[in-house]
């Protein structure tokens, strides 16, 4: 039969150019370390980099009055604060590959999080790329293929930086815009380095690969042992990299941190601030959390042991973090008044049992009580606040 | 291997088998759907951890094998619509397939990149029809959508591959 025939091309196929794929011989132990619910994976290597490297010739670092990033990242960074001069670099490099220039506009660190901004520009293109709405330009995924046509772009989930492979940090993200300017893509992202447990001081290099697209073949670790170092991480292609440098200065210096400790319990959780950490860009609040488990009880009581299917075959079983998420979502930033410090800012970055973390932008002036409380109408309830500082 | 539900070691020993018998297979299936094999990696990893904290609560009414690519089908869906997904090559060639341990036969790389090419939730049905030789009830099941969804997929899907498949005949 035809069927009978095809059934066993198309299985062929897939037991065939497929074989190729690695199984994990660690995966089993990872899960099991993942399983203990700790906050995120955290690397062994912790990693501070202070040495000074002499400025490549022709790049320019001058301050701007308004930084692009917080054009494309202005939901999560709110206003430019003053001190954003301190902090941002701009022109840092350019060059063009297969038709393509690339540019990296900008890179701020501060202390926390590396922001870059960097565009495309397809020099053959005669009009913007993207949807025009509301003033701004919607990249599609046809759009991004465009870049893939060209063979360049974001090749591989990593960056280096001063030659050491970083792998794309927890809580990091971007945005991706076209611009009036044709054939443009512009890229901006933030990668949470201290998720990484990685620092930045002094004159670094990093490089993105964001060049000419490479065949992650020919990087497999299996056939390509030359290509990794001795802490078995890929070292810094040949090709494919842009390569810039950047100047994190004493950044780190610049962050001031508090942790109130001090715990708060209702019914459904109890709750600190293990750390807050203001920066020249953003402010970063970590909680610790622990559910009851009379209120989980209670919880699946009402509303059944977890996730089910439409079949009704449970999925996953609820845990605390369902019935506290509500209340951890509605948190924002108030001073000792109740006053919201943040109309827009969402807060809640990240959740899971035992772990919460909130961002907001920066906060010129650091009140001298600060605490995350919830405000479903616009008027915080002070009895439901957590202090962090 | 049997589902086992009990003390800590138990689950365990009974993560270790699973993820030694359905590894590969979650990443070729995880590999196909998302067309990148460090986010194939991720979506089984955290298959597995999923599946390690719902054992006490699997009431062995699918097998372990279809929970198993429940899970990471779903898993892979909520990838898709992750903010990184532009990583994801989009258009896998032969060539930006994992090389083959043994000799590899480019008819079937061929069949396979068109495999890839197609919708995400086509690709699904290939993947459990085809290979994991599924039928369409199985499937509906598996995927909670109508056995008429699956059948349309799969026809549509069939006729989409059709040039590859009826050149293998010709020959």
């Amino acid at each position: 039969m035809i069927e009978q025939r095809e059934k066993e091309r198309i299985k062929k196929a897939y037991e065939t150019s497929l074989s190729g794929l690695q199984e994990d011989p660690w995966l089993a132990q990872r899960v099991l370390n993942e399983g203990k619910e700790k906050k995120r994976m955290k690397k062994s290597i912790s990693l501070l980099l202070a040495f000074a490297l002499t400025l490549m010739v022709g790049t320019a670092a001058y301050a701007a009055t308004q930084w692009g990033i917080y054009d494309f990242l202005g939901s999560m960074l709110g206003k430019q604060p003053a001190g954003a001069d301190q902090v941002m670099q701009s022109n840092l490099h350019q060059e063009t590959v297969n038709g393509v220039e690339i540019t990296v506009k900008e890179a701020g660190y501060d202390g926390k999080t590396l922001f870059l901004l960097y565009s495309y520009r397809i020099l053959d293109a005669k009009e913007p790329i993207g949807i025009q709405k509301n003033g701004a330009y919607l990249i599609t995924e046809a759009d991004e293929n465009l870049l893939y046509e060209k063979n360049v772009g974001w090749w591989i989930d990593q960056l280096w930086i001063n030659g050491k492979a970083v792998d794309m940090p927890g809580n990091s993200g971007s945005s991706i815009w076209g611009s009036d300017v044709p054939g443009e893509i512009i890229h901006a992202e933030y990668w949470r380095l201290d998720n990484e447990e990685l620092a930045l001081e002094g004159e670094i290099e990093i490089s993105l690969p964001i060049g000419e697209r490479q065949n992650l073949n020919d990087y497999r670790k299996v056939d390509h042992p030359e290509k990794y170092g001795e802490d078995g991480e890929l070292l810094p292609p040949e090709k494919g990299l842009i390569t810039f440098r950047f100047d994190a200065k004493d950044t780190l210096s610049k962050v001031r941190t508090f942790a109130a400790n001090e715990e708060k319990t209702m019914p459904e959780i109890t709750a600190k601030v293990t750390e807050a950490s203001f920066t020249p860009l953003m402010t970063y609040i970590t909680l610790e959390l622990q559910g009851n488990e009379a209120a989980l009880a209670s919880y699946k009581a009402k509303n059944g042991e977890g996730y089910y299917d439409e079949n009704g075959t449970l999925l996953f079983p609820y845990t605390d973090m369902d019935v506290f998420s509500g209340y951890i979502d509605s948190l924002t930033l108030v001073d000792r008044k109740g006053t919201i410090l943040f109309e827009e800012a969402r807060g809640c970055n990240g959740l899971s049992n035992t772990w919460a973390e909130f961002i907001f932008p920066h906060l010129e002036n650091i009140p001298d009580a600060l605490y995350l409380a919830p405000a479903p109408n616009g008027t915080a309830d002070m009895n439901q606040a957590i202090r962090v500082k | 291997m049997e589902m086992v539900q009990g003390p800590d070691d138990i689950r365990k020993e009974a993560l270790v088998n699973m993820v030694e018998e359905y590894q590969s297979m979650l990443l070729r299936m995880c590999y196909v759907q998302l067309r990148d094999i460090e986010m194939a990696k991720d979506a089984v990893q955290d298959t597995f951890l999923k599946a390690y904290r719902a054992f006490s609560s699997f009431r062995g009414d699918s097998t372990e094998k279809t929970w198993l690519i429940k899970i990471a089908m779903n898993t892979c869906r909520t990838m898709q619509r992750g903010s990184w997904l532009r990583h994801v090559d989009r258009r896998i060639t032969p060539e930006d397939l994992p090389l083959a341990s043994e000799h590899h036969d480019m008819e079937d790389m061929n069949l396979m990149c068109a495999v890839m090419a197609l919708p995400p939730k086509w690709r699904e049905i290939i993947t459990l029809y085809y290979w994991q030789e599924m039928n369409v009830r199985d499937i509906a099941k598996l995927l909670g959508v109508a056995q008429s969804t699956v059948s349309s997929r799969l026809k549509r899907a069939r006729e989409k591959l059709r040039a590859n498949l009826e050149k293998e005949a010709e020959e």
